[in-house]
């Protein structure tokens, strides 16, 4: 099997499948319990959000641990917008979101939120300029991710903090799952950002939610207080320490993976170059792990399900979509139709081999222009 | 007249097209609003044929359908497309 789906989800690491089996065993005990084994469990939660604090160097944030990125961006946003209405019902988020985003605004909407989506440069960017044309008084929540699930696209996110800040009852919002241990983050201004395990060789079924200790939220899964008075439900300290673990290695590797992804990408980027009949979609400034392109004259259905048959392992447009098929992501930084019905996504990874992305070149470069 | 709208929670450009629809509609008197929802309301997504493209909006006199537009449009075309209808 060639894995390039990446994006998707990665293999587990030894790192967090080892913790993980060693605290399940260790702390099986539930951390709301006040019995000595459960007050074990409690500190080593407490403990791995602390050290998930130390590794992306935050310090004023709580770690509210989820079951993934989708379940902290509902917590985020309807969260902070139901909590947070008497001082307005203006809400911002762009095109490009991943859809646990984007439906969260379209609820808040149909409930009498405003909402505007802002726009973006050629390359799928909101810039400060844009995003200030949309800001408001009553402005109360900006939501913008880091990296764009589908072409990679990066927001200059420390700008656009930076300006909502300057809002008297507004809060930056930032989904930074496809960015968290694959570049560097920059947290200040951000009032919520949100991540999953899954994405950086971590465990599914484990994500979080960072607060800053100024941004109150209403809870979205209520039953009282547990760890942290935002999510009920009993912890898991041996998936905890399993993020925080995972979280760690990621980060700590991060210069090394990057050159390995950049160079993988570099290659890839070349051979597709040479490809009559396939397009790049990604913008330029795009992350060299997520790679969008179209074989313009075959449906994606019918390339993926070609690469598939061959062991090559893509994805058509994010897997959390509406199945559409057609792209809308692609569409809209493209206003091409046909890129958007035939757009792939390849996302690499430092163990991206360059025969593995040989064979993906040989496997398109059948396809194109056949 | 009635107009039909369909969208769906996770959709963008649904997003987009409500806050054009709000400004639109105020100036032009005239339309029963029924709002389906793509993902709740399948027989009315069945009934009209609609595709995989988000927002479709319907305009109907009576039963009979007189103007369809499916995705975004600017309150340009929307002009353009609605024409006298409804003025």
């Amino acid at each position: 099997m060639i894995y390039l789906d990446y994006s998707a989800t990665t293999p587990p690491s030894d790192t967090a499948i080892d913790s993980f089996v060693e605290a399940s065993r260790r702390l099986f005990a539930n951390p709301n319990s006040l019995h000595t084994p459960g007050r074990e469990a409690e500190r080593a939660v407490t403990d791995a959000a602390n050290g998930i604090l130390r590794t992306l160097n935050l310090d004023g944030y709580e770690v509210i641990f989820t079951s993934g990125a989708s379940e902290a961006n509902n917590l985020a946003i309807k969260g902070y917008a139901l909590r947070n209405r008497k001082h307005g019902k203006h809400l911002v988020t762009s095109p490009f979101e991943h859809s646990s985003v984007t439906a969260c605004f379209g609820y808040l909407e149909r409930l009498g939120f405003e909402v505007d989506i802002a726009e973006t440069d050629a390359d799928g960017r909101v810039t400060p300029d844009r995003l200030a044309k949309v800001l408001r008084e009553d402005t109360i929540l900006v939501s913008i991710a880091n990296v764009n699930s589908e072409l990679g696209i990066v927001q200059p996110v420390s700008a656009l903090a930076a300006l909502v800040a300057r809002l008297p009852h507004a809060v930056f919002h930032s989904d930074v799952t496809q960015a968290v241990g694959k570049i560097p983050v920059a947290f200040t201004n951000i009032g919520l950002a949100s991540l999953s395990a899954h994405k950086f060789y971590g465990l599914k079924g484990v994500g979080a939610l960072i607060r800053r200790h100024d941004v109150l939220l209403e809870p979205i899964i209520h039953g009282g207080k547990s760890t942290t008075q935002y999510r009920s439900g009993t912890p898991s300290a041996p998936l905890a320490i399993s993020l925080e673990k995972t979280l760690e290695a990621a980060v700590l590797g991060l210069s090394v993976t990057t050159a390995g992804v950049s160079a993988r990408s570099t290659r890839l980027l070349k051979e597709l170059a040479l490809l009559p009949g396939v397009a790049i979609n990604s913008p330029t400034g795009a992350v060299p792990h997520i790679l969008n392109l179209s074989v313009l004259d075959r449906d994606a259905d019918d390339m993926l399900a070609f690469l598939d048959e061959r062991g090559i392992c893509v994805s058509k447009q994010t897997a959390c979509s509406s199945g559409s098929s057609r792209s809308e992501a692609v569409f809209r930084l493209t206003g091409d139709e046909r890129r958007g019905r035939t757009s792939l996504r390849v996302s690499l990874s430092h163990l991206t081999t360059d025969a593995e992305i040989d064979l993906l070149v040989d496997a398109l470069r059948a396809e194109a222009g056949n | 007249m009635t107009v039909l709208r369909f969208t769906a929670v996770w959709c963008p450009s649904c997003l987009i097209m409500k806050s054009r629809w709000r400004v639109f509609f105020k100036e032009r008197a005239g339309f029963t609003m029924v709002d389906y929802d793509y993902d709740d309301d399948a027989d009315a997504v069945k009934t009209y044929g609609i595709g995989d493209v988000l927002p479709v909006m319907i305009v109907l006199d009576g039963t009979k359908e007189i103007l369809r537009l499916v995705g975004e449009k600017t309150m340009k075309e929307l002009d353009r497309f609605f024409g006298g209808i409804g003025t």
